[in-house]
């Protein structure tokens, strides 16, 4: 609208050549590296995913059942120190709890800190085994002398909730990519023979996306994830959950490969690559694709948060994934009891790194749109 | 004839992510009632923002400096426009200045009937009840040659044809009897047929109403036909300005003679186009100097590219800003 | 008028055509699904301590119609949904229409006022966000509408409860008392239930709102860039009547068309909020029947009439904007 305000800042003539021959992803690019917002999101995500790749390392013991520390159960969160009335210590130390119940404590267990009992935090001890992108291992990042130490305190199983947070981030993830990659697939063969070939064959499937998605999905997967059979192993729940997932995904990804490709194919540089004599699986693999690729791209981002919650929803009302597989809902089943949100607000711990999950997604998503609307520099 | 409108040192700058960027730089003119003046320039030379000042229409980011003076001269009385609050424009605003912009299905609002825009603005201006408003748009709506006019007025901006639009567009700009008319490239949208009959018809009603016409364009063949005078812009600059049969037989600043040689010769079709070299500087890089030094065939080192040239009499009327002028008139 | 009837029933024939495939995606999902009604019934029973053999399943099959053709009994099926005859549930046996009765009504209603709710509280916010131009209002909104993306409702649910628990030492859960759990409905009913109600209103509306504000501010910055703003300011139409008669009545459409899917995502929200506030309405009873029961018969019903809700909103909205989108209106009455 404003003929000035429209131009942009390219400073000598060969930037503005390489302005003008650069590619969707590289213009997108320049465009998302100038928002903060999308930029701190990019940053916080990359150390979640990180650290949820890496979670076997970085914390100290096994999350499930087998790591349990049966001397700790509901423990709250132990700080480590570096002083105390009995003096500094270079080495910071967390205290040794024990567990008793008898008469005097009216036979309930009762935790009590022996503050002179002291254990230092040691850097990369031997703890279980794990096995890191095929690597194994057995050292961990942290961990104490002895005993184990908690930093985000246990459940009622005597397990690492911190331990177990940074599992469910990696399980997040991984529930997350399948899904993603799930929806991704059927929306490209849907949505792009629905796009490519047009006519009726795009109104039936144009029809049977639009009842699928007016179908609300999370009750439908509830439905189809509760008729799991029970003995289906942890593993097997997990991917076929991830699988489900990838089914909610689909329509509105679909829809969006269609538009993508009904608009591009009506363009003229197609109709002249048809006039070049170009083949149509040219045209669609150098001309089609490439239009559009970075545009899908943001669409798998923005679509990735919502998979992560659905999965979080399923697994909280326990329909979704069951211990030992780890998961921000699998942590939280257990939260809704009175006696939890009393006494051991600590649970709660793993949600702060959930909502920053997936917010930094959003964040993420929501930058990567705004780059890549190539209208976004003058519509303001 | 008596003075309209006096434009002084017209200064306009955009509030960016990338800075402040210029659009208007000290642009001065004057328009007489009933005197149609073409504004002409290549895209992004900032014409629109100066016809868009002259109602501060401009978006909120718009910065106009402290010099600038906009005074509209009216029967009762003079308006400064700049000390204007948002509150009193609409006294301007489709008032004393009607404006016509360059698409016409764009500059209706879609949902809501022809009609119904047609009727609001009279209320707003006129002291005029609905019912007599109805009548006046109807009239207006046959004036500009729109037949079947009462059932045109019901319907909406999309049930029309392209030049049934800009004609609509038309008979709502001058419903109120404006003193001044904006015209931002009325007839670029149109066909080249429905151009002459719209143009026509601008004339024909300039002549009856004797208002002021501002005629914005990058067409010198539609300034030639309508224009009494022209200005050209470059770049958020006045470069030329004078009585259009001067300026087109007598182009004295570069950028004009090049604007002129870029269009064909129809009894000559075998001369190639010759266009002006090089593209339109980003505003945010405005040369120093003379804006167009960076295009200029007849550039001076030293000279162009450090002082800002002032404008300088061709003839009577007529004027350049352009150093190989100023020359001339030193050495006078 | 003629026209627009036309217009009328062959969205309406839509609407219908959409349910029936609905039904069928459902249909087929519910039979996808390992075992039969018989066979669960009966399992059911022997978990009473009655012996089952396989003649009885098949008797019990026979009884239900299951060893007809698949087409069949979807038709059957499809036909009596209809007629909002839904058979009877696996396990309770009794009617389906029966036991989900009001429970149903009672959740589209607390949907349908959430999404009444976000968008009273979005329409003038979004529309605020959109036209100014500070800088810490619009990131602090858009912070907020963030959070409400991210902080699923089942956590807001569950912080509610914490709180109003270390507060009050009330959990703030059920829609009714108890004493009104099973009254008849009456004034002191009505009351009890609209001062427990807000609850899930309030966490349903929570990331409605959230949602339906980015989409008013998105549309409302769509509209305002347009020349027919500009067009109208330049002839003098200034203030309110400038925001309201021109962006803000063009952004509607898109609005309007956008409620079905809103409704859609409330639904999808609706079990999880309910079973952490424990209501007795729809949502729960679904994850009752499939958490507890495998009941797919109502699972189905369930599902069907959730969809069929949608679908209805879907068709209302169609005719709404038929009658307030000019565009529209003319391509059908022509």
């Amino acid at each position: 609208m404003t003929e000035a305000t429209s131009i942009d800042a390219v400073t000598d003539q060969s930037l503005k050549e390489a302005y003008f021959t650069a590619g969707q992803g590289q213009l997108i690019w320049t465009r998302f590296k100038k928002q903060k917002a999308a930029m701190v999101g990019v940053l916080v995500l990359v150390i979640l995913i990180l650290s949820g790749l890496f979670a076997p390392f970085l914390t100290p013991y096994n999350p499930t059942i087998a790591g349990r520390d049966a001397d700790y159960q509901n423990g709250a969160p132990q700080i480590p120190k570096f002083w105390d009335e009995n003096g500094f210590s270079v080495r910071p130390f967390i205290y040794t709890p024990s567990r008793e119940r008898s008469a005097s404590t009216n036979f309930r267990w009762v935790t009590t800190v022996d503050r002179d009992a002291r254990r230092y935090v040691v850097f990369f001890p031997k703890g279980h085994d794990y096995k890191l992108f095929g690597i194994n291992g057995s050292r961990h990042l942290f961990g104490v002398d002895q005993g184990q130490m908690h930093l985000f305190g246990t459940d009622n199983g005597g397990k690492d909730i911190y331990s177990r947070t940074f599992h469910a981030i990696n399980t997040s993830l991984a529930v997350g990519t399948i899904g993603v990659f799930i929806a991704f697939v059927m929306a490209l063969v849907i949505g792009g023979v629905s796009g490519y070939y047009g006519g009726w064959i795009d109104s039936v499937l144009q029809m049977i996306t639009d009842a699928v998605r007016t179908i609300p999905a999370i009750p439908l997967f509830m439905a189809l994830s509760a008729f799991i059979p029970p003995e289906w192993s942890a593993e097997t729940r997990f991917l076929f959950i991830s699988m489900i997932l990838g089914f909610i995904g689909w329509p509105t990804l679909a829809r969006r490969v269609r538009t993508h490709l009904l608009t591009e194919r009506n363009q003229e540089y197609v109709l002249a690559a048809q006039l070049c004599g170009a083949s149509a699986g040219h045209i669609i693999r150098k001309h089609l694709l490439p239009s559009f690729t970075s545009y899908i791209i943001v669409d798998l981002v923005i679509s990735f948060p919502y998979m992560v919650l659905s999965e979080t929803a399923l697994s909280f009302v326990g329909l979704g994934l069951k211990d030992p597989v780890n998961s921000l809902g699998v942590l939280l089943q257990s939260v809704t009891s009175a006696d939890v949100l009393l006494n051991y607000q600590w649970y709660f711990i793993p949600v702060i790194f959930f909502v920053t999950l997936v917010l930094a997604f959003v964040f993420v998503g929501d930058g990567l749109r705004d780059a890549a609307d190539p209208y976004a520099d003058t519509k303001k | 004839m008596s003075r309209l409108l006096d434009v002084e040192n017209l200064t306009l700058q955009f509030d960016t992510d990338e800075g402040r960027i210029t659009a208007v730089d000290d642009v001065s003119f004057s328009l007489e009632a009933g005197e149609v003046m073409g504004l002409v320039g290549e895209s992004g030379s900032g014409k629109s923002v100066t016809a868009k000042s002259l109602m501060k229409l401009n978006p909120s980011n718009a910065v106009y400096s402290e010099e600038t003076k906009v005074s509209l001269h009216l029967e009762t009385g003079s308006v400064d426009v700049m000390s204007l609050k948002s509150n009193e424009m609409q006294v301007i605003r489709g008032g004393a200045i009607s404006m016509i912009f360059q698409e016409p299905m764009a500059s209706f609002a879609p949902a809501i009937s022809i009609g119904d825009q047609m009727v609001e603005q009279l209320l707003i201006h006129t002291d005029m009840k609905s019912k007599r408003a109805k009548e006046v748009s109807i009239e207006m709506l046959a004036r500009v040659g729109i037949s079947d006019a009462g059932t045109r007025f019901k319907q909406f901006a999309f049930e029309l044809s392209g030049g049934m639009r800009q004609r609509a567009m038309i008979a709502m700009a001058l419903s109120t009897k404006p003193k001044l008319l904006i015209a931002d490239e009325p007839t670029t949208a149109l066909d080249v047929t429905i151009q002459a009959q719209v143009i026509d018809l601008m004339k024909d009603l300039v002549d009856e109403f004797g208002m002021g016409i501002i005629f914005i364009t990058h067409d010198l063949g539609v300034i030639a036909q309508t224009a009494d005078k022209v200005a050209v812009m470059y770049l958020g600059r006045l470069i030329e300005q004078g009585p259009v049969r001067d300026v087109l037989r007598n182009p004295s600043h570069p950028y004009t003679r090049g604007l002129l040689d870029a269009l064909p010769d129809l009894d000559d079709l075998d001369t190639p186009l010759s266009p002006v070299p090089g593209d339109i500087p980003s505003p945010l890089e405005r040369p120093p100097g003379c804006v167009f030094n960076t295009r200029c065939s007849q550039f001076i080192e030293g000279r162009c590219n450090v002082d800002i040239p002032k404008f300088s009499a061709i003839s009577e009327n007529h004027q350049a800003a352009c150093h190989l002028h100023t020359q001339a008139g030193d050495q006078k | 008028m003629l026209q627009f009837a036309r217009f009328a029933l062959i969205r309406a024939l839509l609407a219908i055509f959409t349910l029936i495939m609905v039904s069928f995606i459902v249909f087929s999902l519910m039979e996808l699904v390992p075992g039969d009604c018989a066979e669960r019934y009966l399992a059911f029973k022997n978990t009473q301590g009655m012996g089952i053999s396989i003649a009885d399943i098949e008797a019990e099959r026979i009884r239900l119609g299951l060893d007809k053709p698949y087409v069949t009994r979807w038709v059957n099926w499809i036909y009596n949904a209809f007629q909002g005859d839904f058979g009877d549930s696996c396990i309770l046996r009794v009617n389906i229409s029966q036991l989900l009765g009001q429970k149903f009504w009672i959740s589209l209603g607390i949907c349908l006022t959430s999404l009444l709710v976000a968008y009273v509280i979005a329409i003038p916010v979004g529309i605020i966000s959109a036209t100014s131009n500070n800088a810490t209002l619009n990131n602090s909104l858009r912070f907020v509408s963030y959070l409400g993306l991210a902080m699923p409702n089942f956590l807001l649910a569950l912080m509610i409860m914490l709180f109003s628990t270390v507060f009050f030492g009330d959990t703030l859960t059920g829609l009714f008392s108890k004493e009104f759990r099973d009254a008849a409905w009456s004034y002191e009913r009505a009351k009890d239930f609209l001062s427990r109600a807000w609850l899930p209103v309030f966490i349903l509306g929570w990331s409605a709102t959230a949602f339906a504000i980015q989409t008013v501010r998105a549309l409302m910055s769509d509209e305002i860039g347009k020349l027919y703003v500009t067009a109208a300011a330049a002839r003098g139409v200034t203030g309110r009547r400038l925001l309201w008669r021109y962006p803000a009545r063009h952004a509607l459409g898109p609005i309007i068309n956008s409620l079905g899917f809103d409704l859609n995502r409330i639904f999808n929200e609706l079990p999880i909020v309910a079973l952490i506030l424990t209501l007795t309405e729809a949502g729960s009873l679904l994850l009752e029947s499939l958490a507890r029961s495998n009941d797919q018969q109502l699972a189905g019903a369930i599902i069907f009439m959730l969809t069929a809700s949608i679908v209805g909103l879907n068709f209302v909205t169609d005719i709404i904007l038929a009658l307030t989108d000019p565009r529209v209106r003319r391509s059908i009455v022509g």
